[in-house]
């Protein structure tokens, strides 16, 4: 076996002469890998004839904040007193989501759960009515917790974000813990400072990237702004009201030893690929 | 309510118990020989979902004693029902499966009925089962593999305790014959 380099990256990349190609997996496609057989067939068909198929541990805490801890809210409403019928359930998310969370996306998973079952039309009792619910969320929370990484052969650590590695756990009560716990800089445990430090120009260059775009998007924007105050101040980045505002860039700055970068949110990855000298494919919307 | 009863002892009785009354069901059709390659583990292609005793004994006694009180068990003519729909999906011509298959969703939603005062494990299970029913209904066909998962989850839910585990795995064993968890979403 032929190797450049002693890193497991490098290793997979040249064997027995042949050219292993390998991608990094962005969150938006390990997203549509959990879709339907129709929808995730064309994304694993992509991905296929890389041998190596890496993502960030950082795109699971992205994947759990978007997708595991909204079901995990759901089943939370539907354990909660007082909830005897599914438009208690609903009654509550608006409420809630006024004052704390956007509730449109949980809206839109609620009543397409509820689409999905016929939950609508049920003659079922009221109380079983909730009791599926609550199951079915339940379900599917835990299930995309435990499939994270399925479809990879390696997760990139390089920040060591340790919100990212917490599991979803199930109570004894049945209850699910599915929380994302505050970082500030007191109490980070993560590595993400010297992340930044260590790769500091590519960083950078992306930054610079996005500040040369004529009209940028509030992502891309938000991405170069707090660039910048981490380059003043890296310890910025210790606090969760930052860092996931340069989620893409840790992401595909975590896999950049990857040939090529693979995501379904061309308008920020573009940028960044072009940034990082990386090709860039979209399996959702082939050219 | 009487406590429980169940110790790790009763384990090998338990997941007898459950075999036993699919093999019942199973054993007009195939003789029961099926079944007991399931229960040893050397169906060919088929996952053991049982996890075997060893491992069963394991994950209970990490559970406590009160977490084992009795609760309600699943509908067995239900139960049997959804076992006959899935045996009769086999010998069922393509243009007639989205009768069965629709039959089997409506059967698997029916299961709540008493469900909703089984343990929280079984309703796990059977919240796996009836998404994986209603997607095959929507999709209108079914492999292979996933006969096989739908198989041994009515295995599970007839079975009187059901641990975490043995729900993971018909989760799992699900997701790994295509039906993913966020398969709903756009």
């Amino acid at each position: 076996m032929q190797t450049t380099t002693t890193s497991p990256h490098r290793e997979s990349q040249v064997r027995n002469g042949k050219q292993v190609r390998t991608v990094l997996v962005d969150t938006s496609l390990l997203i549509e890998l959990q879709k339907t057989i129709e929808e995730a067939t064309p994304v694993r068909q992509a991905l296929m004839p890389f041998r190596f198929k890496a993502a960030s541990s950082y795109s699971r805490l992205e994947y759990k904040r978007a997708w595991i801890c909204r079901w995990a809210n759901i089943h939370a409403y539907c354990c909660q007193d007082g909830v005897n019928h599914i438009g208690d359930v609903l009654k509550r998310i608006q409420k809630a989501g006024r004052s704390r969370w956007g509730n449109r996306r949980l809206m839109t998973m609620l009543s397409q759960l509820i689409e999905f079952h016929g939950m609508d039309t049920s003659d079922l009792p009221d109380r079983v009515l909730v009791a599926r619910l609550r199951e079915h969320a339940k379900r599917r929370a835990l299930a995309m917790s435990e499939t994270f990484a399925s479809e990879l052969t390696h997760v990139f650590r390089g920040t060591h974000c340790v919100r990212a590695e917490e599991p979803v756990r199930e109570r004894r009560t049945g209850s699910l813990d599915a929380a994302i716990a505050d970082c500030r800089p007191d109490n980070a445990e993560c590595r993400i400072e010297d992340f930044f430090i260590e790769h500091r120009q590519l960083f950078l260059r992306i930054a610079d990237a996005v500040e040369k775009l004529d009209k940028p998007s509030d992502e891309l924007a938000a991405l170069a702004e707090h660039v910048r105050l981490a380059d003043k101040d890296p310890t910025h980045l210790r606090d969760n009201r930052h860092c996931p505002k340069i989620a893409d860039a840790i992401i595909a700055i975590d896999g950049h030893a990857m040939d090529v970068f693979a995501a379904n949110n061309p308008g920020e990855w573009e940028t960044i690929a072009d940034a990082l000298r990386k090709e860039l494919i979209n399996p959702c919307r082939p050219t | 309510m009487t406590s429980p009863t169940l110790r790790a002892d009763d384990v090998d009785t338990n997941l007898q118990r459950g075999v036993e009354d699919f093999a019942a069901g199973d054993r007009e059709r195939t003789g029961g020989a099926e079944m007991t390659s399931y229960y040893s583990g050397s169906g060919v292609g088929t996952p053991n979902l049982l996890g075997g005793a060893s491992a069963l004994r394991a994950d209970l006694r990490r559970e406590r004693p009160h977490d084992r009180r009795d609760h309600e068990q699943l509908d067995r003519s239900l139960l049997k029902r959804a076992r006959e729909l899935v045996a009769t999906i086999d010998n069922t011509d393509i243009a007639d499966l989205p009768v069965v298959l629709e039959s089997l969703d409506a059967t698997v939603t029916q299961l709540w009925l008493k469900a909703v005062d089984a343990s929280g494990q079984h309703q796990q299970v059977l919240a796996a089962l009836e998404h994986a029913a209603r997607s095959a209904f929507r999709a209108g066909t079914v492999t292979d593999g996933q006969l096989s998962a739908f198989r041994e989850a009515i295995i599970v839910l007839g079975l009187p305790t059901v641990v975490s585990a043995q729900a993971a795995e018909v989760r799992a064993a699900f997701v790994t014959e295509g039906f993913g968890p966020m398969d709903i979403m756009d």
